[in-house]
């Protein structure tokens, strides 16, 4: 089944509209509900072979959101260098350039207008409406428009479909999904690549090709060496960090909205509430975050991201340790492949994203923290905020709005703790070493002797910042036995706080010998090891024998 | 004493499938800063920063012999006029640094000068004036704070005569397999100081499709623009099976190499989430695709 729509009522050019409909299967007629034209797009009078060519002085094309007085991305507005500017609504996009002409589209309900706009001119040589949802279009050397289809309402994958502009009644089915496994071809636009050029690349369904000069597809260059056992996935661990230079500690990184980017008033708060989270659950000497008007970094909300990483995310942040930060959300209401965005604080139903958390998890790439998923880790969820996905609400963890134990692990270790006291995240697993000395070894009786035990995190390379810190505010035990006893026969004492952290201390007037051994049990609540020192003995070279006189008079002194 | 911190293995350590391959390019792995270069986490030596992410120095034993270029690997900048400094993760940072390069192939050269100091207080970053397009040798002799560790290390550093891209791309994640080539679906990741995250994985009939022909056929994975690979964790998860729990197919870390081979999760239709640490520190990123096994 097929229509035409010339465009007549337009009284511009051709506006052809054609129907998948029926190779699809897809129920109902087809029609051209509406011109199906963005808002303002000029139209050429006359229409020269496209060019091909792209040439660094063609027009830029720039972008930018448009957002209600709710937020809501209602559109965008675009600008072809001097030469244009249009309206495109919530659901525009456009891809390329292609040479020198951009795919500027529109997905409505059931169907999709596309336009293929000159840059050069600053206006839309043909308009083309099809049935389906666009995502994803791509312009050929030979001026054919290949673009991947999504069933309305559905989001099935109706496959890729390549159009002769000139001829757009008869589109041809490039790849065909079969039944109940919808095609995966992804026609993608061309991209600044390696080699500084423009790199093409062409997915079909099981197939790329990329125009890349030079690329050579990857060969086996081993066989497999035989089996051995993966490991494990662990949990939980520290996730991992970047290997890039850190923040300066307790650094004070002040933000502001962007200008023209601006975060509407019903999500700054939960901006503000994710910063005062990273300064009250971090527990390191993390960066702290704070609104200032005056600040030079930037809270943005908006469509634009800023490369490919960031292309199909809805939040997304970027810095440069020592000069800059930033980070984007995407406006709420943007229609990604998979849905359309729902921030919680707009629409709280389920399948909402919280900003809160998502901000969280972006400041943590900020002071830092990486994927878990990155080190091979599969942590719980309310082990860490920085995982790869973020969960929908109903999701455990989708309202978490504290680092978990994790990301508090790799904070301390990357920025520090704020005080010898500081509680080791459960989430680590730290050695520590326990030294014991006596202020004599070898006494006369009643003289008095103070035993010094110093609690500490050994120096390594992978603990971090916490390699050699004092741990203080920590139960140390003094184990106590005369010589010679057998070991069933330990007094257990707590020694006491000394005057330098990581030190704990108790005093004696032994009247006879003694060994003597610090303790220290981790509590189960720090990712601490356990340790004990060595054995130190205290001689009495007058004490008395085990059955003369010891007696209660041997208890620690204050 | 046992530890109070129990390793709590959890579902995936189920995996049936646990043979794990990796075919590591020979050349890559043999370097002896190969191990480094690869760690995502730097040690507490001399780190070059540039547009391409992040090398350890080699450091160099005798400062007066000179370092043979050919022996280190080479930090390619990408473009010209990179933005280059020397870090350190030490505490102590750096009390006085003399920074030099001479050209890889003319060590005898006069040496350039890229930066040189003193700080009262030692500095934990020391910025550098790139030098000119070519291949260079870079020597860096830092003597550290009190208590740090001093000594001197080297690059190869390699500055192509190209303009740098106002952001350099991340490469995609390719899979090879069944005699075709696919690009996974990008997932959440970080690359060069960027962090992306995605809302949703793409319905799983939209991802794209690796048709195997042997149930025990390998699935290479390389990047789109062969750069190198620190890490790879695979896991597979059925397709049309409620609730199916993912497998481990592959978990490999501290790798130096442009290929892996992630072995065939067995007969059936799978879900593969591919998780990429990129070398030099440069990020990671997750990719989706879907696998289809014959039966035997």
């Amino acid at each position: 089944m097929r229509e035409f729509d010339h465009g007549v009522r337009l009284g511009r050019l051709a506006v052809a509209l054609f129907t998948l409909g029926a190779a699809l299967g897809i129920a109902g007629p087809v029609a051209a509900s509406r011109p199906g034209i963005p808002e303002h797009v000029p139209v050429c009078l006359t229409r020269p072979p496209i060019r091909a060519t792209a040439d660094p002085r063609m027009p830029r094309v720039h972008t930018r959101d448009r957002v209600d007085a709710t937020g809501s991305l209602t559109g965008f507005d675009v600008r072809i260098g001097h030469r244009a500017a249009f309206r495109l609504g919530p659901t525009g996009f456009i891809d390329g350039p292609f040479g020198g002409t951009a795919v500027v589209g529109e997905r409505r309900d059931t169907e999709t207008s596309l336009s293929l706009v000159d840059l050069w001119r600053g206006c839309s040589r043909r308009t083309i409406t099809v049935r389906g949802l666009v995502y994803g279009s791509h312009l050929d050397d030979s001026g054919y428009l290949h673009v991947s289809l999504v069933e309305p309402g559905t989001r099935r994958e109706l496959g890729v479909w390549r159009i002769d502009p000139e001829l757009p009644e008869r589109p041809r089915l490039e790849v065909s999904p079969p039944v109940g496994d919808a095609a995966t071809a992804r026609p993608r636009s061309g991209s600044v690549g390696w080699d500084g050029g423009p790199v093409g690349r062409w997915c079909a369904a099981d197939r790329c090709e990329e125009r890349r000069p030079g690329q050579v597809l990857p060969a086996i260059l081993a066989e497999p060496d035989g089996g051995s056992a993966a490991p494990a996935l662990v949990s939980p661990r520290p996730v991992p960090e970047e290997a890039a230079p850190r923040w300066p500690r307790d650094a004070d990184k002040t933000y502001r909205w962007h200008g023209t980017e601006m975060p509407p008033s019903w999500i700054r708060p939960a901006i503000n509430a994710a910063a005062d989270d990273v300064d009250q659950t971090n527990r390191a000497r993390t960066p702290v975050f704070r609104y200032d008007a005056a600040a030079t970094d930037t809270i943005r909300y908006t469509s634009s991201m800023p490369s490919t990483t960031c292309s199909s995310a809805i939040a997304c942040a970027s810095y440069v340790i020592g000069e800059s930060w930033t980070v984007r959300i995407r406006p709420h209401g943007y229609d990604f492949r998979w849905g359309a965005l729902r921030w919680c604080q707009a629409d709280d139903r389920d399948g909402c994203f919280d900003i809160e958390r998502v901000m969280l998890h972006e400041l943590g790439h900020i002071v830092g923290l990486d994927h878990p998923e990155s080190g091979g880790f599969s942590l719980r969820a309310f082990d860490t905020v920085m995982h790869e996905l973020a969960p929908a609400k109903p999701k455990a963890g989708s309202a978490l709005h504290a680092f978990g134990p994790c990301d508090v692990a790799t904070l301390q270790e990357r920025y520090d703790v704020p005080a010898p006291t500081t509680t080791i995240s459960a989430c680590n697993d730290l050695t520590t070493t326990l030294g014991l000395i006596a202020s004599g070894t070898s006494v006369t009786r009643s003289a008095r002797v103070t035993l010094v035990a110093e609690l500490r995190i050994p120096d390594r390379d992978a603990y971090g910042r916490l390699g050699g810190n004092a741990l203080a505010g920590r139960s140390v035990q003094l184990w106590r036995r005369p010589v010679g006893a057998t070991s069933t026969a330990w007094s257990v004492y707590t020694m006491r706080a000394g005057d330098s952290p990581g030190t704990y201390l108790l005093s004696f007037q032994p009247s006879l010998s003694y060994e003597f051994q610090a303790v220290f049990a981790a509590p189960g609540s720090e990712g601490l090891r356990d340790s004990s020192s060595p054995l130190v003995t205290i001689r009495v070279i007058d004490g008395c024998g085990v059955i003369t006189c010891a007696n209660g008079t041997e208890d620690p002194m204050e | 004493m046992n530890s109070t911190h129990p390793q709590h293995k959890d579902g995936h350590a189920r995996a049936w499938r646990t043979l794990l391959v990796v075919a590591a390019l020979g050349a890559a792995t043999t370097l002896p800063t190969a191990a480094a270069a690869a760690d995502p986490t730097p040690p507490e030596g001399a780190m070059l920063s540039g547009p391409t992410g992040v090398r350890a120095g080699v450091p160099l034993g005798d400062p007066a012999a000179p370092a043979d270029a050919a022996t280190i690997p080479p930090f390619d900048t990408f473009g010209r006029d990179p933005v280059l400094s020397v870090f350190t993760r030490a505490d102590e940072g750096w009390a006085s640094w003399r920074i030099e390069a001479v050209p890889a192939a003319d060590i005898a050269a006069s040496p350039v000068s890229l930066a040189t100091g003193v700080a009262e207080v030692p500095l934990e970053s020391i910025d550098l004036a790139a030098p000119a397009p070519g291949d260079w040798l870079l020597t860096a002799v830092l003597v550290a704070g009190a208590g740090g560790t001093s000594g001197t290390w080297a690059w190869h550093l390699v500055i192509p005569d190209r303009s740098l891209p106002a952001a350099m791309p991340a490469p995609d994640l390719v899979l090879f397999g069944g005699g075709e080539t696919v690009v996974t679906e990008r997932g959440s990741g970080c690359y060069l100081g960027t962090c992306g995250d995605i809302g949703q994985v793409p319905p799983a009939e939209t991802l794209p499709l690796v048709r195997l022909d042997r149930p025990d056929e390998p699935v290479a994975l390389t990047l789109s623009d062969g750069s190198s690979i620190a890490s790879v964790h695979v896991t597979a998860t059925l397709l049309g099976v409620d609730e199916a729990a993912p497998v481990t197919v592959l978990s490999v870390d501290r790798l130096a190499t442009s290929v892996v081979l992630v072995p065939s999760p067995g007969a059936g239709r799978w879900l593969l989430d591919v998780t990429v640490q990129f070398s030099d520190g440069r990020g990671d990123q997750t990719g989706y695709a879907r696998v289809s096994v014959p039966g035997s």
